[in-house]
Order: structure tokens, then sequence, then C-alpha cells
């Protein structure tokens, strides 16, 4: 059988039932793109290869157990998953040599500090502003991992302008978030 | 928003416990993190990788070829971490994560043993020794000192062990860590320069001049287990660590002459430290930029006192002289930071 000419679905049926081969297309289909995004958003210190394996392996095991109708999509959900733990992880247990450099850049803040929850609506308010499409397109190209092409044939609208759109959230965000870009900074470089 | 509570928020997203504003917050913030620093793969570099990973991901599932017989203990066993390392990523938000640095630890634990056949460089000359090693890193090993590495690097990662006191330049390969053995102290790096010396009786120290490193203890005694007394220091440049064995202590500090961090090719300029008339806090800063060192005001009505100096070609720790007496003010180093305490500014003039 030719598992390239499966479908998603048809191949989350066969691993179901233990198909190895079909487990092993799910990775070349898949690996490249994850490996790419834990690439760009793990900390310096982790491993993205690691990361990935990992998510295969708990896919495998998991086959049987987990109803995974769509094993791209459950993947890109794991490894965010995945990947939001370590910073929470690290928010809390690096003790060490980070510490004092990000307390120094929030120690200074503290007058202005605001409650979570407020600052979250006042977030999302603003995000408010901003039209439903770039809303769309932003969770679609960062949050689904589609690419610039893939949208614009999705939503049927020119590639400039999703690219557009998506400058245009990013660019808000980074501003809206500013703090929370820099708490984390310190796991990249410094 | 502390980073505790933010953390919280972190945990509350992956059990599923967020309110759809919360989880539009974090995914929000998780769809624009990105860390610029990783080094980008070229293409071949990502042919190399396919068949590599998944031979990993075969041995640890079993999927595929189904193992001979005799081998099956072993398998089984190997299957059992796995799925034990997959529940963790599952059960992500209830559970914390097994460092991957840990796990290298108890896996690599014997490292010492398996030596056999590496080149021993025994400096007994009276002069630093540059040693070259296979992958184009170097290492200046001090008199006495006595470096055991492979004549070629196998395997995922690059192994050396050191007696006495080296200086490394590690050529940067992101995916083939190189890690430095000193008696039950690992250095873990991804390419960068630092030294490591472990001939002094007051424990072994590792300075990092660039890049970032990660320090942690070996696993000990007879099961192996990873000790958990020290867990793992990431140094910065211009940061130092110094393991003291006996208390399994990993102390972190400033190296005692801090350098200005190299610019990017593209900013060449270095910066300026000729100030007039400039609020402290911006001096600061500046200083801050360019070692890579945090520098705290202890008193707010510091911050904007306003400072004329010429601070250009003076080392880090003369120029806080000058902002001090310049200021009536006085630095400490605290761990890896300096802080600076003072009066402020309205009795100066």
């Amino acid at each position: 059988m030719d598992y390239r000419a499966l479908t998603d679905t048809e191949l989350a049926m066969h691993l179901r039932n233990g198909d190895a081969d079909a487990f092993q297309e799910i990775y070349f289909r898949h690996w490249k793109k994850l490996l790419m995004i834990a690439r760009t958003k793990l900390p310096l210190t982790d491993n993205p290869e690691d990361l990935i394996q990992d998510l295969f392996v708990t896919l495998w095991e998991q086959r049987d157990k987990i109803a995974v109708a769509n094993p791209g999509a459950y993947l890109y959900t794991s490894l965010r998953n995945a990947i939001i733990n370590r910073y929470r992880s690290r928010l809390l247990h690096e003790k060490y040599v980070v510490q004092t450099a990000e307390a120094l850049l929030f120690e200074q803040n503290t007058e202005d500090e605001i409650a979570l929850n407020d600052l979250i609506t006042s977030v999302e308010r603003q995000l408010g502003d901003l039209p439903e499409k770039t809303h769309r397109i932003f969770r679609l190209s960062r949050l689904e991992y589609k690419s610039v092409k893939e949208i614009s044939s999705l939503m049927n609208i020119p590639e400039r302008t999703v690219e557009h759109h998506i400058t245009l959230a990013v660019r808000k965000l980074r501003l809206l978030l500013k703090d929370y870009l820099i708490m984390i900074a310190v796991f990249f470089n410094l | 928003m502390s980073r505790k509570e933010f953390s919280f928020l972190l945990k509350q997203y992956l059990a599923g416990e967020c309110t759809e504003e919360e989880k539009k917050f974090v995914e929000h913030w998780f769809g624009i993190i990105r860390n610029e620093e990783r080094e980008s793969l070229d293409l071949s570099d990502l042919e190399e990788l396919e068949p590599l990973m998944w031979e990993k991901i075969k041995s640890r599932t079993g999927a595929v070829a189904t193992p001979p017989l005799k081998k099956a203990r072993v398998f089984v066993w190997r299957w059992a971490a796995g799925v034990a390392a997959a529940a963790l990523v599952v059960l992500a938000g209830l559970t914390i994560f097994k460092p991957g640095e840990k796990e290298r630890v108890s896996q690599y634990a014997d490292i010492p043993g398996k030596t056999a056949g590496w080149i021993t460089k025994h400096n007994r000359s009276d002069r630093p020794e540059h040693v070259r090693l296979a992958d184009g890193s170097t290492a200046v090993l001090d008199p006495g000192s006595t470096l055991l590495f492979p004549e070629a690097f196998s395997g995922s990662e690059r192994q050396v062990v050191l007696t006495g006191d080296a200086f490394f330049e590690v050529s940067r390969m992101p995916e083939k860590p190189f890690f430095v053995y000193t008696g039950n102290l690992v250095t873990k790096v991804l390419g960068t320069s630092f030294h490591i010396k472990a001939g002094s009786e007051k424990g072994v120290s590792v300075e990092v001049v660039t890049g970032r490193v990660a320090v942690f203890e070996r696993a000990s005694g007879p099961d192996r287990e990873p000790s958990a007394k020290t867990e793992e220091v990431i140094l910065l440049p211009n940061q130092k660590v110094v393991y003291f064995e006996d208390r399994h202590e990993l102390v972190t500090g400033l190296v005692d002459k801090p350098k200005m961090l190299s610019r990017p090719e593209q900013e060449t300029a270095s910066p300026s430290f000729i100030f007039e008339e400039v609020p402290m806090h911006t001096v600061l800063s500046r200083l801050e930029q360019a070692y890579g060192i945090s520098i705290e005001l202890e008193n707010s009505l510091q911050n904007n006192c306003p400072l004329t100096a010429d601070l250009s070609d003076l080392a880090l720790f003369e120029q806080l002289e000058m902002i001090c007496a310049a200021t009536k003010s006085r630095y400490a180093v605290l761990g890896t930071s300096i802080v600076i305490s003072g009066e402020g500014c309205s009795n100066l003039n």
C-alpha cells in the first residue's frame, strides 16, 4: 500500500491499529515543521530534537488511547503544550543566574503593577481593535502553522494581504505583551 | 504580573482550566515568542537529521522492526522508559519536566570509563599548550594539566575529560553539544569560549567568555542516580561558577575582570562611554548591555542623578568606581549582579 497517497485521517486509522508504516508516514509528513517550530520557540538550553522525538514516541504509545483523528493537529497541540510547559517550569524553577537579571527588569515596574486579570482583559480589549480577519489569519499562521500560501488559498485573498495581516497582529502583540517577552527573553540570551 | 503568577497562568492553561480570555492571552503570547539566537539549520543538516531522528524514535517505540528475541529484554526496558517520558509530555502541566540534562548525566555517567583508545595530552612544559580537537575546537592547556579526548567525535555528543586548568574555544555545532568532564562536574556548551580551572584547591571554577554554558554535577554513587543536591546552572559571559565538591554546591559570581561582549558585526561601533549630564540609570544600562551583567540601583532616588564622565578605556570595576565617586555611592557584587547603593543626588551640588 502506498501510504503517501493516504489522507491524515486515513493514516490515523491505520495508526490506531498499530500500523508502523502509517506511523512512519506521519513522521515524514510532520517532523520537519515540528522541528522548525521547536527550534524557534524553545530556549537555547533545550534540545529541540529530543522534544520532537518525545512527541512521536507519545503518539505511538498512546495510539489506541487517544482518539487521534488528525495526527498533525494533535502533534502541533502537543508541541505547543510541551513548549509552554518548559517555560512554565523554567519561570518557576530556574533560580540561578538569569533570575537576578530578570528581577532587575521587573523590580523597576512594581509601581505600575496591575492585577493579572485586569491586564489580560486590557490586552484582549486592545486586541479587539484588530479586524476579525487579522485575528483569524494570526491564528492560522502562528497557532496552526499554516503557510502564507495555504492561508491565501484557504481564505481566498492575495498572499501579500496575508503577510500584511500577520505583520499587523505581530506588531501589536509585541507591544502589548512586551513584559512577557522580556520575562522569557532571559532564557534566550542576554 | 510576576513570573510566579505568569507561570501559574501557564499551568492553568496546560490543565485546561483557563477562561477563554486567559487562553487567548497565552496563545497570543506563544504565537509571538521567538528565539532569534539559535543558529539556522541548512538543508543538508535537515536531510541528515530525518533518518537520525527516525532511528531514535524507532528504537524507543519498537515500531516497524520487530526486535530479535534475545534483545527483547533490553527492548522492553527502553520501551518502558519511552512510556515514562511520554507520560510526562501528556501530563504536561501536572508534572514537572525531567530536565534533559539530568538524563544525559545518568546516560553518560560512566564517561571516564569509556575513554579507552582516547588521546591523552599531558602538559609537562612550563607554558600553556594549544591542543586542537577533531572538530576544530581548541583547548589551551595549562602546565601540569591533562586533557583526554577522542581522535574523532562520533555519536551525537562531543566529550572530553579535563584534569587541571584549561581555556576552551568550542566550534559551534548546535546539534552536537560539547561536554567537558572535570571530576564530578560537567560543563555543557553549544559553541563558546570559557575557562575551566580545576587545578586549584578552592574547587573547580568555570568562567564564561562568550556564549552560554550549562554546568551541573555528574551522577555519583553506585546507583548512578543524578545527584539531587545541585541543579544545573546556566552561565552567561562574564559569569563564573565555583563548584564545591564536598558540599555538592555550585556558587555563581562574576569573573574578576569582566570583558565587554563582542558586538555583532553589523554594529561595528563599540558603545560610547562618554557621558554628559546623562541620568545614572541610562549610564548603567549602557554598561549592562556592554558587559551583559545586571546592575541594580538600590535606591530609586539615584535613577536620575546626572552624570558627566568619560569612562572609555576603563575596565568595568574602574568605571563603577568613577561612577560611585561622582555620585557618592557604593557598589557591591552580589552573586552575578552588581548593586549600587547611595542616597540619591539631591545633596550633591
